[in-house]
C-alpha cells in the first residue's frame, strides 16, 4: 500500500507537479484508507465521484498546493447530488440541489471531495455518540470517543484516511474533537467564511472551518474558503494569505490567559501539561498575564439559552413537506408534523428543539432570550477589551481527554459542559484554534489560541511556533503498518 | 423537585411539534428538568445595554438584485408528495 | 345600537411591486405556473440563507414618508415562528422591534371635515406560499413564499366603518400612486385584517375585540365591521361575555363566522433574526427616494382645480391611474386641459374600457393627443369626427393629420364655398330666420344644424358659426 498519504502537502505537490504520481494514486491511496477503517468515520464514501474526478485531474495541470488532494466533508455541508444527512434521519434521503459556497471554492483549487463525515446529529453533541449513523471511534484508542461535532473529521484526520477536511463549529465542534483526536483545527472569526450551504444549528454561532494535521496546512486551506459571499449577508471582505505570520519568531508577544481556563474544573493532566508551554512561551520572550473575561463562568447556561433558541427555529423546516423524512400513514398535517418530527429526530436534537421553543415562548424570550443576548453583548466587549492590551489569549481547549464510548449518556448537560472553554469564543464571535500539546494517558492534549476578530494569521503563527517545539509524534498508528 | 410535570414536557412538545410517547414522557421530565435548572443560572445575573444579534462586523449590504438560474423541477424533486407541479399536504384543519 | 361605541383598527398587508422576492433573487410575479418562480431560499432548504433586495427597502422608505412615518434608520429582522405548510422554513422573516416606518397617520375627508387616521407602524416582512385546500388534501405553489410585503398597521383609533373604508380607499390611492403596490383585492396583493370592539359610551375601559381576517373587499370591509359589531351589541345585551377571537366575513349570509379563539392562537416566540445583519438607511437614500415620489393625489386634485377641471372630472382621472399618468404628462404643455380631460374619460376611457387595456397599450403618442385636444378645442374636428376617427387614432401609427386625410374629413374651410352654403340655407330657412331676427335665440342651433347638414357634416362649424352670425347680423342692420 502507497503512503503518499502521510508525506506533507508540499511533497506531495512535488511529486504531482513532477508526475511521479497522480491524482488518482492519491485518491485510491484515501478510498483504500478509509475502505479499511474501522472508525465509522464516514457517512457517504463518494468513491465513484471521486476517482471520476481524480482522472480528470490527472489530466490538467498543477497549478496550486491544494490540486487533486482528497479532502472530506462533514455532513451538514450541502454537496449537490451527492446526498448531506447532517448525521440525521430526517436527511437520510436528501438529494441537495446545490453547493454550499466553500464546496464550490475546494472545486475552483480542484481539491477531490472523498465523502461526507459521521458527525452528532445536527452537529448537537460532542461525543458523536448522538449521530444516526452511529459513534465514530477515537483512533488512539477505540473505546474512546473522538468528541464531537466533527468527530468523523477529526478520527478521519488524526487517522491520515485524509489530510484535510471541512468541519463547522457552534460552540466547539471542530476545536474539541481536534483536541480529543491530536489535529489541529481553527474556528475562523464569525463571518470569514461563508455559511451558505451548511445546515444551520444556531446561525449566530455556527462557523466553517478547516480540519488538518498541522497548522501550516490549516492555514492553507482557511485560504481557500475564505471569500466574501452574496449568498451570506454576514460574511465579511476578507482576503489574505493566513501562512503569512508562520515562522516568525514570538519574541515581545503580549499573551493574557482567562483565569477561568486555569480553574479547578480542568484535569490536573491538562493544565499541567498547558503549564509546561506557558513557561516554554515565557522562556522564548513571549509575556503571560492572567485576565478576567465578564460572564465567562456563565457561557453554558448563556449557550444553552442562544442556541438552543436560534436551533429550534431553524429545524422548524423539516417537517416532511418538501424534502427529507416524512412519516408514513397520515391522516392530517398535525399528524404530518409530529411524526415526522418525532421519528426523524434522535433524542438529543428532540431535547435541544423543546427547550429552544420552551425559551422562545410567551415571556420566557424577554426573562431569558432577550437577557441572554445583552450578556453576550457584556462578554464580546470585554474579549474585545483585553485585545488591546494582548495579542492572543490562550487556555486548554477541553477539560477532560477523550472519555469512554456510552459513558454520561444520562447527563443532559454533559455535551454541553464538554464545551465549556470553546463556547466562549462562538459566544463572541472570536477566531481560535487547537492544537495538540501532549498527551495524558496515550491520549491527546488540545489547547486553544484565541484572537481578536480577523487576526487568524496570528493565531496560526503563534501555533506553528508550539509546533515546531513541541515536535510530537502525533500519527495514532505508531509506527505499525496498517 | 427534581423533574418537570407531564403537562410541562407536553407543553414544550407542542410548541416544537414533537410526539412523545409514555414511555419517554418521564425520561424527558428528568433531563428537561436539568438543562433548565442549568438555564436558571442566568436570571442570577441583572444586566442591562444592547443585545448583540450575532457577533458580526458586517452591516447588511443594500445591493440591487440579479436574476437567478434555478431548476424548479429538481428542487421540487425531494418533496414527499407531488401532483402536477404542486406540493401536496395532508389536510390542514386550522386556518393560520 | 345608538348607546354603544366603536373601536376599530386595521391591518392592511401590500405586496410590494419589486422585481425579484424580498430575500432571494426570483421573479416576483403573479400568475406564472405553479412552483415556476422559486429556488432553494424559497423552499428554505437546509443550508439556505436570506438575501436582501435593496428595491424591497427602497420601496419602505417610499412607503414611510408617504405614510408620514418616523424611519428606523437602524433596522433588524424578527422570525416569527409558527407551523403551518404554506411558511417554508417554519418561521417568518419580518419586523416587530424595529419596524422600517412608526407613528405615522393618513389623512381622509369626510363632509369637508379632514381626519387623520394614525398608524402605528409598518413593516416588511415575505409572503407564504399559496395553498389550494381539497377535500382531503392542499397544494402548494411557492411562487408567492418570499414575494415582499408591507403590513400597515392603524393603531385602535377608529370609530366609525366608513372611517375605515376612507382610509383604505385613501391607502390604496396613495400606494398605486407611488408606485407602491398594484393594490388588487381580487388578486391578493391587497389583503385587509379588520379589528373591532364595541362598548357602552359611558364606559372608558375597552372591550375584547374581535379579528375578522383576510375581508375581500373595501365595501365588504364596512359590511363585516357594520355586521360584527351588531353582532356584539346583541351578546352584551343578551348580558354575554365576548372572547378574543377571530372570526370571518361571509358576504353571502351577511354574518360573521368564529375561525378560532385568540387563548389557543399561536404563540410566535419572536427573536431577532441572526441571519440578516442590522440595515442602516442613511440620510442620503432617504432622501434621494423622497425626491423621485411622484404627485400624489391630493396635490393632483388642488393642480387639476387650478387647471380648470370640475371635481367630478379630477376624482375621475385619480381614480384610473393610468390615464392619470397620461395626463399628468400635459399639465405643462399650452393646451386646453378641460378638452383634453373630457376626451381622455369620455371617447378614449370607453375604447380602453371595452377592450379592457391601458392607454399604453395603444398608438396614442403625446405629439398625436395634443394635435387632437387642439383640433377638438378649435372646432376643427366636431365631437362627431372624433368618434369616426377614434379607433384609427388609437390603433394606427399614423399620424392625425393623416388620420384625418385618409378618413375623408377634410373640412370645408373654404370661406366662399362657406358662405355660399349659408346663403343657401337662409334663403330656404326665411321663417326660422324671422325668429332669431325677433330674438330667439334657439333658432340659430337649428339654422347650424341645417347648413352643416347641407355639407354633409364637412362644413367647419366654428367657421360657419362665424359667417352663419355675421350674415345675420347684416341682415338686422339692414331691416
Amino acid at each position: 500500500m502507497s503512503k503518499y498519504l502521510d508525506l506533507n502537502i508540499k511533497e506531495i505537490n512535488e511529486l504531482l507537479k513532477k508526475k511521479e504520481i497522480k491524482v488518482s494514486d492519491l485518491v485510491k491511496e484515501a478510498i483504500e484508507r478509509i475502505e479499511n477503517s474501522d472508525l465509522n468515520a464516514f457517512i457517504t464514501l463518494c468513491k465513484e465521484e471521486a476517482l471520476k474526478k481524480a482522472e480528470e485531474l490527472d489530466d490538467k495541470e498543477v497549478d496550486n498546493l491544494l490540486f487533486g488532494i482528497p479532502i472530506a466533508i462533514k455532513d451538514n455541508i450541502v454537496t449537490k447530488n451527492i446526498k448531506t444527512t447532517a448525521g440525521s434521519l430526517m436527511l437520510n434521503n436528501f438529494n441537495p440541489t446545490y453547493n454550499a459556497d466553500v464546496v464550490e471554492l475546494i472545486n475552483e483549487k480542484n481539491m477531490v471531495i472523498i465523502g461526507k463525515t459521521n458527525m452528532d446529529e445536527f452537529a448537537m453533541g460532542s461525543s458523536n455518540q448522538t449521530s444516526y449513523f452511529g459513534p465514530v471511534k477515537n483512533p488512539w484508542n477505540k473505546t474512546k470517543v473522538p468528541g464531537g461535532s466533527s468527530g468523523g473529521n477529526a478520527a478521519c484526520i488524526s487517522s491520515r484516511l485524509v489530510p484535510f477536511a471541512l468541519g463547522s463549529d457552534t460552540g466547539g465542534s471542530i476545536r474539541q474533537p481536534s483536541a480529543f483526536c491530536g489535529t489541529v483545527g481553527l474556528k475562523p472569526t464569525y463571518g470569514r467564511v461563508s455559511r451558505y450551504g451548511l445546515i444551520a444549528f444556531a446561525s449566530s454561532l455556527d462557523q466553517i472551518g478547516p480540519m488538518t494535521r498541522n497548522v501550516y496546512e490549516n492555514a492553507l486551506l482557511l485560504n481557500a474558503i475564505c471569500k466574501k459571499s452574496k449568498n451570506d449577508l454576514t460574511s465579511s471582505d476578507t482576503n489574505e494569505d493566513f501562512t503569512r505570520l508562520i515562522g516568525e519568531d514570538i519574541k515581545g508577544m503580549k499573551i493574557g490567559i482567562p483565569k477561568f481556563y486555569i480553574s479547578d474544573v480542568i484535569d490536573k493532566d491538562i493544565l499541567d501539561k498547558f503549564k509546561e508551554i506557558v513557561s516554554l512561551l515565557e522562556e522564548k520572550g513571549a509575556t503571560i498575564d492572567y485576565v478576567d473575561i465578564d460572564y465567562i463562568d456563565k457561557c453554558v447556561p448563556l449557550y444553552q439559552i442562544i442556541a438552543l433558541g436560534e436551533a429550534s427555529s431553524n429545524l422548524a423546516r423539516f417537517d416532511g413537506i418538501r424534502y427529507g423524512y416524512a412519516a408514513k400513514d397520515i391522516d392530517n398535517i398535525d399528524d404530518l408534523y409530529y411524526k415526522t418530527r418525532s421519528q426523524g429526530f434522535g433524542e438529543e436534537v428532540k431535547r435541544r428543539i423543546m427547550v429552544g421553543s420552551y425559551l422562545l415562548s410567551g415571556e420566557n424570550v424577554d426573562v431569558y432570550y432577550n437577557n441572554a443576548l445583552r450578556i453576550r453583548n457584556a462578554m464580546r466587549n470585554s474579549f474585545l477589551d483585553k485585545f488591546n492590551s494582548y495579542d492572543l489569549l490562550i487556555g486548554p481547549t477541553t477539560t477532560t481527554v477523550a472519555y469512554d464510548l456510552n459513558s454520561d449518556l444520562d447527563d443532559p448537560n454533559k455535551s454541553f459542559m464538554d464545551d465549556v472553554l470553546t463556547i466562549p469564543v462562538n459566544m463572541a464571535g472570536l477566531p481560535a484554534m487547537s492544537l495538540p500539546i501532549g498527551f495524558s494517558n496515550d491520549l491527546p492534549i488540545g489547547m486553544q489560541i484565541i484572537g481578536k476578530p480577523e487576526d487568524e494569521a496570528l493565531i496560526y503563527k503563534l501555533g506553528s511556533f508550539i509546533e515546531k517545539e513541541l515536535s510530537l509524534d502525533l500519527d495514532p498508528r505508531g509506527d505499525k503498518d496498517e | 423537585m427534581d423533574k418537570l410535570t407531564e403537562e410541562e414536557v407536553m407543553h414544550v412538545a407542542k410548541l416544537a411539534r414533537i410526539e412523545i410517547s409514555k414511555e419517554e414522557l418521564e425520561k424527558y421530565q428528568v433531563s428537561l428538568k436539568k438543562i433548565f435548572a442549568e438555564i436558571e443560572k442566568i436570571k442570577e445575573i441583572e444586566i442591562e445595554g444592547d443585545i448583540l444579534i450575532s457577533p458580526t462586523s458586517s452591516v447588511c449590504p443594500l445591493e440591487s438584485i440579479t436574476d437567478s438560474i434555478s431548476n424548479p423541477k429538481e428542487i421540487l424533486a425531494n418533496a414527499n408528495d407531488t401532483s402536477g407541479n404542486y406540493i401536496k399536504v395532508p389536510v390542514v384543519i386550522d386556518h393560520e | 345600537m345608538n348607546n354603544y361605541l366603536k373601536t376599530i383598527g386595521l391591518e392592511v398587508h401590500l405586496e410590494l411591486k419589486s422585481k425579484n422576492k424580498i430575500f432571494s433573487s426570483s421573479i416576483n410575479g403573479f400568475g406564472s405556473s405553479a412552483n415556476t418562480l422559486i429556488n432553494e431560499i424559497d423552499l428554505g432548504y437546509p443550508g439556505v440563507l436570506p438575501i436582501m433586495n435593496e428595491e424591497v427597502i427602497n420601496l419602505g422608505i417610499k412607503a414611510a414618508i408617504i405614510l408620514n412615518c418616523k424611519i428606523n434608520k437602524k433596522m433588524h429582522f424578527d422570525r416569527k415562528n409558527y407551523f403551518y405548510p404554506d411558511l417554508p422554513k417554519g418561521y417568518q422573516i419580518t419586523q416587530s422591534r424595529t419596524p422600517i416606518g412608526y407613528d405615522g397617520y393618513v389623512e381622509i375627508e369626510r363632509d369637508g371635515e379632514v381626519k387623520r387616521i394614525e398608524i402605528s407602524d409598518i413593516h416588511l416582512e415575505e409572503d407564504t406560499a399559496k395553498s389550494t385546500h381539497r377535500q382531503n388534501e392542499s397544494l402548494l405553489d411557492f411562487n408567492r413564499a418570499g414575494v415582499p410585503l408591507l403590513e400597515i398597521v392603524t393603531k385602535a383609533c377608529i370609530d366609525d366603518p366608513i372611517d375605515a373604508k376612507l382610509y383604505l380607499e385613501k391607502l390604496k390611492e396613495l400606494m398605486l400612486y407611488a408606485d407602491i403596490s398594484d393594490c388588487k383585492m381580487e388578486e391578493g396583493s391587497m389583503r385587509c385584517d379588520a379589528n373591532i370592539s364595541v362598548r357602552k359610551k359611558e364606559q372608558d375601559k375597552l372591550n375584547e375585540k374581535i379579528e375578522i381576517k383576510n375581508i375581500g373587499s373595501i365595501s365588504n370591509v364596512v359590511l363585516a365591521l357594520e355586521q360584527c359589531a351588531k353582532e356584539q351589541i346583541e351578546m352584551y345585551e343578551n348580558n354575554e361575555s365576548i372572547r378574543a377571537q377571530t372570526r370571518r366575513f361571509d358576504d353571502k349570509l351577511n354574518k360573521t363566522v368564529l375561525m378560532r379563539y385568540k387563548e389557543t392562537v399561536n404563540d410566535y416566540r419572536y427573536f431577532p433574526e441572526p441571519d440578516i445583519p442590522y440595515v442602516y438607511l442613511d440620510d442620503e437614500r432617504i432622501e434621494s427616494i423622497k425626491k423621485d415620489i411622484p404627485l400624489l393625489p391630493d396635490e393632483l386634485r388642488r393642480i387639476y382645480h387650478e387647471k380648470g377641471l370640475n371635481d367630478i372630472s379630477s376624482n375621475k382621472l385619480i381614480n384610473n391611474l393610468s390615464l392619470s399618468k397620461f395626463f399628468n404628462s400635459f399639465l405643462d404643455e399650452e393646451i386646453d386641459l378641460v378638452t383634453a380631460s373630457n376626451l381622455l374619460l369620455g371617447d378614449i376611457a370607453s375604447y380602453l374600457n371595452k377592450l379592457e387595456i391601458t392607454i399604453a397599450d395603444t398608438k396614442l403618442t403625446k405629439d398625436k393627443f395634443i394635435s387632437l385636444v387642439n383640433k377638438v378645442s378649435d372646432n376643427s374636428l366636431t365631437s362627431r369626427n372624433v368618434k369616426d376617427i377614434l379607433e384609427d387614432v388609437l390603433e394606427k401609427d399614423l399620424s392625425l393629420e393623416e388620420i384625418i386625410k385618409e378618413k375623408g374629413i377634410a373640412n370645408i374651410t373654404d370661406s366662399n364655398e362657406l358662405s355660399d352654403l349659408v346663403d343657401q340655407v337662409i334663403s330656404a330657412n326665411e321663417a326660422s330666420v324671422t325668429d332669431y331676427l325677433n330674438g330667439h335665440d334657439r333658432a340659430l342651433k337649428y339654422l347650424m344644424g341645417q347648413i352643416m347638414k347641407a355639407s354633409q357634416g364637412k362644413a367647419n362649424p366654428a367657421m360657419v358659426n362665424k359667417i352663419l352670425i355675421e350674415k345675420l347680423q347684416l341682415k338686422k342692420k339692414n331691416n
